[in-house]
C-alpha cells in the first residue's frame, strides 16, 4: 500500500490552484497582450508592405515619367536635327542659287565686255581700212579714172533723179 | 528748173577737164535746163575723186569720199548685227 502524505496532497492542490490562477490572471493577459502585440505588428507589416508597394507604384511612376521623358528628348533631338538638316539643306541650296547668279553676271559681264572689245575693234579696223583705201584712192585716181567716175556715177544719179521726177509728175 | 541765171556749182578734187565738164553738162541737160546755167566750179582734194554738184534744189554727190562713208557705215551697221 502506497502511503500518500497528506502534505504532498495539499501542496498538488495548491499547485493547480496556483496554476489555475496564474492561468486565470497571468497567461490570459499575457497572452493577451502576444495577441495585441502580434495584430500591431501584423498591422505595421501591412503599412509597410502598403508603403512598399505605393513607393513601387511611384517608382514605376517616375520610371514611366522619366521613360516618356527620355523619349520626348529623343524625339526633340530628331526633330532638331530634322530641321537643321532641312535649314542647312536650305542655306546650302541658297549658295549654290547665289553662287549660280554670281557666275552668270559674272559670264553675261565678260562676254558683254569681250562683245565690247570686238566692237570696238571692228569699228577700229573697219576705219582703218577706210583711211588706207581712202589713201589709197587718193594717189591711185588718174584723169581717165576720174573721167570713168563722174561718167559712171553721175549717170547713176541723173537716172535716179528723172524716176523721182516722173513719179512726181505722175502724182 | 527753168530758172533763167541757174548757177550749178561743181566741186571735185581736180579741176576738170573740158571733157569732164561736156560730160556734166550733157547728164545734167536731161534734167535741168542747162542753156542758161551758170558754173561755178570749187576743188575739195578731200572728196578723193568724183564729184559733187549743187544745182538749185537738186543735190548731186558722186564724190568717192561719200561712197566709202557710205560703204564703211554699211559694213559697220553688219559687222554689229553679226
Amino acid at each position: 500500500m502506497i502511503s500518500i502524505d497528506r502534505s504532498i496532497i495539499f501542496q498538488i492542490i495548491n499547485f493547480v490552484v496556483l496554476v489555475m490562477l496564474l492561468f486565470r490572471f497571468l497567461f490570459k493577459p499575457v497572452v493577451k497582450a502576444l495577441d495585441n502585440r502580434s495584430q500591431h505588428i501584423q498591422d505595421e507589416l501591412s503599412s509597410i508592405e502598403k508603403a512598399q508597394q505605393k513607393a513601387d507604384e511611384t517608382k514605376k511612376k517616375y520610371e514611366e515619367e522619366s521613360k516618356m521623358i527620355h523619349q520626348k528628348y529623343q524625339e526633340m533631338v530628331e526633330t532638331a536635327n530634322q530641321e537643321a538638316a532641312k535649314i542647312k539643306s536650305g542655306i546650302i541650296d541658297e549658295a549654290y542659287r547665289e553662287g549660280e547668279k554670281i557666275k552668270q553676271t559674272h559670264e553675261e559681264k565678260a562676254r558683254s565686255e569681250i562683245q565690247k572689245i570686238f566692237s570696238s575693234l571692228k569699228t577700229d579696223i573697219i576705219d582703218i581700212s577706210t583711211e588706207m583705201a581712202s589713201k589709197i584712192l587718193s594717189h591711185s585716181i588718174t584723169p581717165s579714172i576720174q573721167d570713168e567716175i563722174i561718167d559712171k556715177m553721175l549717170d547713176e544719179a541723173i537716172i535716179r533723179i528723172e524716176a523721182q521726177m516722173e513719179v512726181s509728175h505722175e502724182q | 528748173m527753168s530758172n533763167s541765171r541757174e548757177v550749178v556749182k561743181i566741186i571735185t578734187p581736180f579741176p576738170l577737164t573740158e571733157k569732164q565738164r561736156d560730160t556734166i553738162y550733157q547728164k545734167l541737160s536731161r534734167i535741168a535746163d542747162m542753156e542758161h546755167a551758170v558754173f561755178q566750179e570749187e576743188l575739195d582734194p578731200s572728196l578723193i575723186g568724183g564729184v559733187i554738184i549743187m544745182c538749185g534744189e537738186i543735190y548731186i554727190d558722186c564724190s568717192l569720199e561719200t561712197q566709202l562713208e557710205k560703204m564703211r557705215e554699211r559694213i559697220l551697221s553688219e559687222g554689229m548685227k553679226a
